[in-house]
């Protein structure tokens, strides 16, 4: 198992109300494995990956990755953990606006202090195809383009688990597919993928694919 | 790819927050820098007024006459002061060996016997009997004594001729007689004893019988208000048989001396001793007590200058810096605000939060930096523009101090960071979850 979530439950105390986010929810993917988690919005998804990914302390249960669990760590080693580990990619792309395609992409090596990081960021821009964008910053850039740079960042490090926030939500159809092709890439290379959508389109990419609402997992939903 | 990079990137990304960090730190610095110059520059100005004032103070004593007076060892100075009158005396050969010195620092020889005798000496006073006992000064002259290694300069003194007698204003005013009128020849600008210079014929304005000799008095000296006033003068050589001391004199007085250094009497006693072993010298005249006080009135005019322009760059100084470092503090905390998705996202890929810290505290050291060096210029500019110096000084070399420089590179990057601290330490805390989730 690359990535295990045992009874996890998270609830987010607010002045006003407590909102149960994840209600002791149970989840694994394995390495290779392409893992969808469908739900409408506000059931959960984006705290179920921040989970996952070390950046948010469940209240229960417990998050293993690749065997380690991140939040039994101290900080400086659960960031060194997560920036060794784990990729992520959001919708709102989460680009550096002032950084070029090639500066974006070469980011996590600031923490990795990979030695190679310029070779490889150059081989994972040439195949996603914006050899010739190196130097444009973000805001020269198309969706579609981004969310491309995005995805070479979180793989500049070679994780082994790849979490995707509703990746595809800012893009059309043939860009969409794009980035989901590239993820299916990614678990054929023996990488673990957990994409979190409520985009039908996108769980199509998915070899199994789990239905939560109101935290928990349920019963798919009717076509 | 490091902390650095990703630095330089935002400040050449984000302009205008970077420029109005430096900026503020380029006045804060300019002010300091600036103030600090114009305060050296001010230093140097006040010493040199100082000199200036002190110098042309001394010149002005100068003229009222910088005069010594040459004793003999052992004459007692007391007795000068309180008898105004001497009872030692030296070999009148003392005179021409000073004359025919190579001395520099003494200008006008006089030499002269002076004593004190009742005024009744003099057959044509009478006065009532309380006052029989009065009496004045008797000074036997010859006038100058020309320097021999100098060309010869116009005597100082009328030579008084044998026979002859000159009277002092209260003398005259015992015998009615009127002081006479001043020579109209040459300006009155030197002093009362040179503006009377020879006439080419002294008239006798009265005959009297002084010790059992004949005078003829020729002149009556105007009021001077001084013991000049009670004396009269002979010629020497009738005075030194008179008064029973041939080829004696009791003083040799030097007017319009002049020496380089400022205690010129050491150095005329320095060069006396090597001439005329046996002597002391006394400066006379007031005007050593009036340069003396001249040069401390001089001197604290320039501190209490320079002491106000000091406490007015104490207030203003930190009040610039105080402010600049809030403003500073302020564009750190709006930049952390504008990037908090930023901080997010280099959090989620693994960043450190000392990382974090670094970023944003290295923004502010580099804004610090480059400001103290755009400022120092700036100020240093200012200063060297504003501030005056005297004349035919480097400035660049006087006014320019490298640790300042120094400090000012040292300390404005601290006090950007100091001044960022806060917003740093608040970006670096930031949870990412927070941020990543408000889609
Ligand atoms: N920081 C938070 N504080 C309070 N409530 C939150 C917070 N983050 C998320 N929630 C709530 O938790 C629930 C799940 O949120 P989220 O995981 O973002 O759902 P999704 O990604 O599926 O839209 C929502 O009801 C949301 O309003
Ligand atoms: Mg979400």
């Amino acid at each position: 198992m690359l990535l295990e979530l045992q009874n996890v439950s998270k609830t987010y105390h607010t002045a006003k109300s407590d909102v149960c986010a994840l209600n002791d929810l149970t989840l694994t993917i394995d390495a290779g494995q392409f893992q969808a988690v469908q739900g409408p919005s506000g059931c959960g998804k984006t705290t179920l990956l921040l989970i996952a990914g070390g950046l948010l302390a469940p209240d229960s249960g417990t998050v293993l990755v690749d065997g380690t669990n991140p939040y039994s760590l101290p900080p400086n080693e659960r960031a060194q953990f997560r920036a060794s580990n784990i990729g992520f990619v959001f919708q709102q792309f989460h680009l550096i606006p002032y950084l070029g395609v090639l500066d974006n992409v070469l980011a996590p090596a600031i923490a990795s202090g990979r030695t190679d990081a310029q070779a490889r960021a150059e081989e994972l821009i040439a195949h996603f195809g914006m050899q010739d964008r190196l130097h444009h910053v973000p805001a020269q850039l198309s969706t579609g383009e981004r969310q491309r740079t995005a995805l070479a960042r979180a793989l500049l490090n070679e994780p082994k688990v790849l979490l995707a926030d509703e990746p595809t939500g800012n893009l059309d159809h043939e860009n969409a597919a794009a980035v989901l092709g590239h993820l299916k890439e990614f678990t054929a290379g023996g990488g673990a993928v957990l994409l979190v959508t409520h985009d039908d389109r996108a769980v199509e990419y998915a070899e199994s694919v789990t239905n939560i609402d109101g935290g928990q997992i349920v019963a798919p939903q009717p076509a | 790819m490091n902390v650095w990079r990703l630095v330089l990137r935002e400040i050449l990304h984000r302009k205008l927050n970077f420029a109005m960090g430096l900026v503020s730190v380029a006045v804060a610095v300019g002010c300091f820098v600036g103030a600090r110059t114009l305060l050296r520059a001010d230093e140097i100005q006040t010493e040199q007024a100082g000199k200036a004032l002190e110098d042309s103070m001394r010149k002005i004593t100068k003229g009222l006459g910088f005069n010594i007076l040459i004793l003999p060892e052992d004459q007692d100075v007391n007795e000068l002061h309180t008898e105004g009158t001497l009872t030692k005396s030296m070999p009148y050969e003392y005179v021409e060996r000073l004359a025919n010195s190579k001395i520099v620092t003494i200008n006008h020889l006089l030499p002269m016997v002076v004593r004190k005798v009742r005024m009744a000496e003099i057959d044509k006073i009478e006065l009532p009997p309380a006052e029989s006992e009065t009496s004045m000064y008797v000074i036997g002259t010859r006038g100058e004594v020309p320097l021999v290694h100098r060309d010869l300069k116009k005597p100082l003194e009328d030579h008084v001729p044998a026979g002859t007698m000159v009277v002092g204003f209260q003398i005259g005013k015992k015998l009615q007689l009127k002081p006479s009128k001043p020579s109209k020849k040459k300006s009155g600008k030197k002093n009362a004893q040179k503006g009377e210079a020879k006439k080419a014929k002294p008239k006798t304005l009265e005959t009297v019988n002084f010790l059992g000799r004949e005078f003829k008095i020729t002149k009556v000296k105007p009021e001077l208000g001084n013991r000049d006033d009670s004396t009269i003068w002979i010629n020497l050589t009738e005075s030194q048989e008179l008064f029973d001391s041939k080829n004696l004199v009791n003083g040799i007085l030097a007017l319009e001396c002049n020496c380089a250094t400022a205690d010129r009497v050491a150095e005329i006693r320095n060069d006396l001793e090597r001439i005329l072993p046996g002597t002391q010298v006394i400066e006379s005249g007031p005007p050593a007590l009036a340069r003396a006080e001249a040069r401390n009135q001089a001197k604290q005019v320039a501190v209490k200058n320079l002491e106000q322009h000091q406490s007015f760059a104490g207030v203003l100084v930190p009040l610039v810096v105080l402010g600049c470092g809030t403003w500073i503090g302020l564009l750190a905390f709006g930049n952390v605000r504008q990037r908090s998705s930023e901080i997010g996202i280099l959090r989620a890929i693994g960043l450190r939060s000392v990382q974090i810290l670094l970023i944003f505290l290295g923004k502010a050291i580099l804004i610090g930096l480059i400001g103290a060096v755009v400022g120092y210029a700036a100020g240093f500019g200012f200063g060297m523009a504003m501030g005056t110096l005297p004349e035919a000084t480097d400035a660049w070399s006087q006014l320019f101090a490298p640790e300042l420089l120094l400090a000012t590179l040292l300390i404005a990057p601290a006090i950007a960071a100091l001044a960022s601290w806060i917003p740093a330490v608040l970006a670096s805390r930031q949870d990412p979850a927070m941020i990543l989730q408000a889609d």
